[in-house]
């Protein structure tokens, strides 16, 4: 009996995973060998067998500095806003949750663009200052979601929504001020809202996409470790209360976690929406809502979601578009699906 | 041996007194029915003994600790609670939502163990819904599901149980159903059981000893005879009451009339 049961846990756990990991894998090496430079797939496993004689120099280099940064950047971003999306699905105990909707990911880009426009983001010590100040932005924007949506210990749709079209305008006029008080960094400021993940690294500001990468990772590792407690408390703050769990300072601590890992993603690559809101729920048809998988799981998927998209708006027109148009066209529609069809008793 | 002990017990809502000095003592093993009218305190009262409430003033322990210094983790294995909003928003299977009730004894990146398996599946097979194991829970009758809630509570390993309302939207055969489930509980396994009704005759043919709660202050408490009584229940409900006798358990039986015959029932006095 124990045996069946566990048997079955893990058996779903790898294939999900797995499958999912080999995806990731697969995706990045298409996305590496696919560009306005003409590379083919066996180009990009030369460059990483090491036969450099044979490939052109220019090759290896758009493959390795320019594409290859941006595919980890998808990875890097794709994870901490589909994981974040979860975490917010879990806390809030509803399934519409999602950074980009409820305004914490404009709390990010207020934070970065305040730091922008007033210059302070100069320099190697400037570099940090932003994504410190996107965390501080996003848990900000989080914590008034959530003294907004909550009466009486529950989190209805209604009210939930309702909170985050409220911070997103209330952001959504601070970031305004803020462009238009800026004179140079308006097209940084737009850069962040229109969300991409062109962002441009040399060689000295590398270290920020693995910090990103490595932030990422953590808040991964520490939720996982966490995941059981996730369980109960998606069942609702009640219950969760019941089964043992100190939901002040569980909730405090994943606040804490998911707003770092936004600040991370957001600073590098702006507003990219819906991520949080469609990969959570695709990846609950293949996992199941128990977060222990889930949490990988939506980890790799979103990972998977952001370098298709991503490859899409670099190829789909002559010019690039960004890829937060791409997620927002699919996004927006599966919004309004979920909103459609679920049913009555949590909407 | 006394598992509950509370004295004094004041509980506001902004301003708005609540409870307003609660003493109650539950001895090991008793079956405790709270009944009272809306808005009389049942729930605050069993969300302050199961520590979801800390913002009241007096004393509650449990087991003799004070419910202030229990850590939640202990207190879980200790007592239990069936909640009476069971809206779960995600499509979990019953197996996963039941496993849930061990959190409180299993640590991160923790396996269940072979014990943590065999006292689900005891919980499950005794409210009879191992067969429903894989189904989703949102898929459920209300009886169903209340089943499974219960199942949670019960892998907890718990002393006390605690429900609020744990037959409101449910059929009356399945009122009987859970309320035969928690008579087991408490004869068979000697368990401790404070349920909160709004059906005083199911609290009576049940429950060893009610307690009736009137505005915050409990208004009497002892057994179902001595508590359904005309004039104790029309003084707290206000209402024009009939009681009669369960002809199969004995226990009183309360009924209701429509109110143009309230003079008739006057009058016979």
């Amino acid at each position: 009996m124990i045996y069946e049961y566990q048997k079955k846990f893990y058996r779903r756990w790898a294939t999900v995973n797995l499958s999912l990991l080999i995806a990731v894998i697969a995706g990045a090496f298409l996305a590496l060998s696919i560009g306005p430079s003409r590379t083919s797939l066996i180009d990009v496993l030369g460059v990483f067998l090491g036969e450099r004689t044979t490939t052109p120099e220019w090759v290896s280099n758009v493959i390795l500095r320019i594409r290859l940064p941006r595919i980890i950047l998808a990875i890097v971003a794709g994870a901490s806003l589909s994981v974040s999306g979860v975490v917010f699905q879990a806390v809030l105990g509803n399934p519409l949750a999602d950074p980009y909707i409820l305004g914490v990911s404009s709390g990010a880009v207020a934070g970065a663009a305040l730091v922008t426009v007033f210059g302070i983001g100069k320099g190697t010590f400037g570099q940090l200052v932003i994504p410190t100040v996107s965390f501080v932005g996003s848990l900000l924007a989080m914590i008034l979601v959530y003294i907004v949506a909550r009466i009486g210990g529950r989190v209805r749709s209604q009210t939930l929504l309702l909170a985050g079209v409220i911070v997103n305008f209330f952001l959504g006029a601070v970031i305004m001020l803020l462009m238009s008080i800026s004179n140079r960094e308006l097209h940084e400021i737009v850069y962040l809202l229109m969300g991409n993940l062109g962002y441009v690294f040399s060689e000295r500001t590398i270290w920020m996409l693995w910090i990103a990468g490595g932030l990422t990772l953590l808040g991964a590792i520490l939720l996982l470790w966490r995941s059981r407690e996730l369980n109960a408390l998606s069942l609702g703050e009640e219950s969760a209360t019941q089964l043992g769990i100190d939901i002040q300072r569980f909730r405090l601590f994943l606040l804490f976690i998911v707003s770092l890992m936004i600040g991370a993603a957001v600073s590098l690559c702006g507003l990219i929406g819906f991520v949080g809101l469609i990969v959570p729920h695709a990846t609950r048809m293949l996992s199941g809502p128990d977060h222990r998988t889930l949490i990988p799981a939506a980890a790799l998927s979103g990972a998977v979601f952001l370098i298709l998209a991503d490859t899409l708006a670099r190829t789909v027109a002559p010019i690039e578009i960004p890829v937060g148009v791409v997620t927002a066209i699919v996004g927006g529609p599966f919004f309004i699906y979920l909103l459609r069809t679920r049913r009555p008793g949590y909407i | 041996m006394v598992n509950i002990e509370i004295s004094r017990l004041f509980v506001c809502y902004d301003d708005y007194p609540v409870l307003k000095g609660i003493d109650l003592e539950v001895a090991e093993g008793e079956f405790l029915g709270i009944i009272g009218p809306n808005g009389s305190g049942k729930s605050t009262l069993l969300k302050s003994i199961s520590g979801i409430f800390r913002d009241f003033s007096g004393e509650i322990k449990v087991r003799g600790r004070s419910i202030r210094r229990w850590r939640r983790r202990q207190l879980a294995r200790m007592l239990a609670v069936v909640p009476q909003d069971t809206t779960i928003s995600f499509d979990f299977t019953v197996l996963e939502v039941v496993m849930m009730g061990r959190s409180p004894y299993l640590r991160g990146f923790q396996a269940e163990t072979a014990h943590d398996l065999d006292v689900v599946r005891r919980a499950m097979e005794f409210t009879e819904c191992w067969q429903l194991r894989d189904r989703s829970i949102n898929e459920l009758s209300g009886g169903e599901r209340q089943r499974a809630v219960i199942a949670r509570a019960l892998a907890q390993e718990p002393h006390i149980l605690l429900l609020d309302e744990p037959t409101t939207h449910l059929d009356i055969n399945h009122q009987v159903e859970i309320f035969d489930l928690l008579a087991s509980l408490n004869t068979d396994e000697g368990m401790t059981i404070l349920a909160v009704s709004h059906d005083l005759n199911l609290a009576a043919a049940y429950c060893s000893k009610l307690m009736l709660l009137d505005k915050g202050r409990i208004h009497s408490i002892g057994t179902p005879g001595e508590i359904l009584r005309r004039e104790v229940i029309e003084d707290v409900y206000q209402t024009p009451v009939i009681i009669g006798k369960n002809p199969a358990t004995g226990s009183p039986n309360l009924m209701l009339m429509p109110s143009e015959l309230h003079g008739l029932v006057q009058g016979k006095r």
